[in-house]
């Protein structure tokens, strides 16, 4: 019988639960995504509504080569936003919803702008107006080919989902060719680092190849302002240093390539600071813990001493008062 | 169609109104078992209510703290903001529990008889104290977190709360056995005194 009331209760509680999670207002975290994600709601007429995002792309180059560099940025405004003013942003080479991440057609994402790899990014945006701009570095598939990138954005406003796409301007399409004759590039094994500590400097270090002349350009992500690093080389492979970050920003880099028979630069890779980088939230749980039984155990242990007192004596500390008013 | 934050907010307001009003509670009945010729003048049962009131709310409010932790736990992952103050927000967290804890298990082993002692009496006022420090400090960082400022931005001082203490896994297993030893011997080891309800007055 007792079970069966507890099961009810934890029925009738789940139940509740039901409209709650039905959508995540809160986001979904970065990840690999197809457009499709979240289309149960965002794509959904009877739960959405139009947006007035507008969306702005453009890449830093036309056409690249196969494993080449390619830099994509995307500038939104003027979209409704909710009470946690968060939205999610997909990069694709397709508008059909479902295998669309850039992966699908051979892409690599170097570096999303939140420092990891992802197609689909959150971001908390404070102005509308402002909007928000961000930028995916890529690795051109292996194979020459032709393709279109989109960028989609899923968020809220006004209490209903919203969903913006660059469906009806086009895209931006991007050729990828054969690799020109003596071309200076980074080693296709190279992985950039896009996530650093706080105080951390980093050093850039990879293979170029058919490069007789590098320098490593760095700028505060945002900014127009960019700053040359001279490198160092020992046999085939070219060092540099990133100074340090004192506080949680994001920063872009690049190589500037040469030969003498060509410049080039890589894609921007962004590159975050993170004020956890060594927290391990695991240990923080146990203390957490520890904190509250010590305390507590201190605290009774003094308490129950002090009190021994109360119960023996038979005579009060204060003497009683006889008066009705004033007793505590 | 809620986000957790708004979840956060209620129940944080929630764990801050009970505690307020069982500090307040709490101290005053301090106040006039420290000084009880402050309590003369006041009608006899507004002692007893204020009693009665502050551990009510006590109560209430250790209800609402998982209810925050979950609920601020949920916000800080959907706005990836699991840092530093967040953590400094967990530990926190453990103290208030402790703290409030202790302050209801005082109360619940003396009953009203707690006041007739000074020292329990000081004790107990000083639990409520440090106990309402730590929410707002709690608040505090949930303000830093939501919108970049908060009240006690106005202190002349700064609480460093975007740094965490580094601990390793090992330190925090060793620290939690040794509050485990703690706890063990304080409600075994230790005598827990039998006190009458009944006053001699």
């Amino acid at each position: 019988m007792r079970f069966i009331r507890v099961f009810t209760v934890i029925l009738l509680l789940g139940l509740l639960m039901a409209p709650v999670f039905e959508a995540n207002p809160g986001g979904n975290g970065d990840s690999t995504r197809d457009f499709a994600c979240g289309g149960a709601c965002h794509a959904d007429p009877d739960l959405s509504a139009p947006s007035s995002a507008q969306i702005v792309l453009v890449a830093d180059r036309n056409e690249t080569f196969v494993g080449g560099p390619l830099t994509v940025t995307a500038t939104i405004t003027g979209m409704e936003l909710s009470d946690s003013r968060l939205i999610g942003v997909f990069l694709t080479v397709a508008t059909f919803g479902a295998d669309d991440s850039p992966d699908h057609a051979g892409w690599i994402i170097a570096s999303d702008p939140n420092g990891g790899t992802s197609n689909y990014i959150e971001r908390h945006v404070m102005d509308a107006n402002r909007g928000v701009e961000i930028s995916w570095a890529l690795s051109a598939p292996m194979d020459e080919s032709s393709h279109t990138f989109h960028i989609g954005v899923h968020h809220g406003g006004d209490g209903i989902a919203r969903l913006a796409a660059t469906e009806a301007s086009g895209g931006i399409d991007i050729d990828v060719g054969p690799i020109p004759e003596n071309f200076p590039q980074v080693d296709e094994s190279w992985q950039p680092p896009t996530m650093r500590g706080l105080g951390e400097e980093t050093m850039i270090k990879t293979v170029l190849l058919n490069v007789t002349n590098a320098q490593l350009e760095w700028r505060v992500s945002g900014s127009l302002q960019t700053n040359i690093i001279e490198v160092t080389q020992e046999n085939n492979v070219w060092n540099a240093s990133l100074p340090a970050a004192l506080g949680p920003v994001i920063i872009e880099y690049r190589w500037l390539l040469s030969n003498e028979d060509h410049d080039t630069t890589t894609a921007w890779t962004t590159l975050s600071a993170e004020k956890i980088s060594s927290i391990d939230v695991n240990p923080a749980r146990i203390l957490m813990i520890a904190l509250a039984m010590s305390t507590a155990g201190l605290l009774i242990g003094v308490q129950r001493r002090l009190a021994v007192s109360l119960a023996d004596s038979e005579t009060f500390e204060y003497p009683p008062r006889d008066s009705i008013e004033g007793d505590l | 169609m809620v986000s957790p934050a708004v979840f956060h907010v209620i129940s944080t307001e929630l764990l801050i109104g009970s505690f307020a009003v069982s500090t307040l509670g709490t101290l005053v009945c301090s106040a006039f078992s420290i000084l009880p010729g402050l309590s003369l003048r006041l009608k006899s049962r507004f002692g007893s209510t204020l009693d009665s009131a502050a551990y009510f709310a006590a109560i209430f409010g250790m209800f609402t703290i998982p209810a925050a932790i979950i609920t601020g736990y949920t916000t800080s992952e959907s706005m990836n903001s699991l840092g530093a103050m967040s953590v400094n927000k967990m530990l926190l967290s453990g103290l208030c529990i402790g703290f409030w804890s202790a302050l209801i298990s005082g109360r619940r082993m003396c009953g009203s008889r707690l006041w007739e002692h000074r020292g329990l009496a000081a004790l107990q006022g000083a639990i409520a104290i440090a106990g309402f420090g730590t929410v707002v400090m709690l608040g505090s960082i949930g303000g830093q977190l939501g919108r970049g400022e908060s009240a006690l931005d106005l202190l002349p001082f700064k609480f460093v709360m975007d740094v965490a203490p580094a601990i390793g896994l090992e330190q925090a297993i060793g620290l939690l056995l040794l509050s485990m030893a703690i706890l063990v011997i304080s409600l075994k080891l230790i005598h827990r005194p039998v006190i009458s309800s009944l006053s001699k007055q």
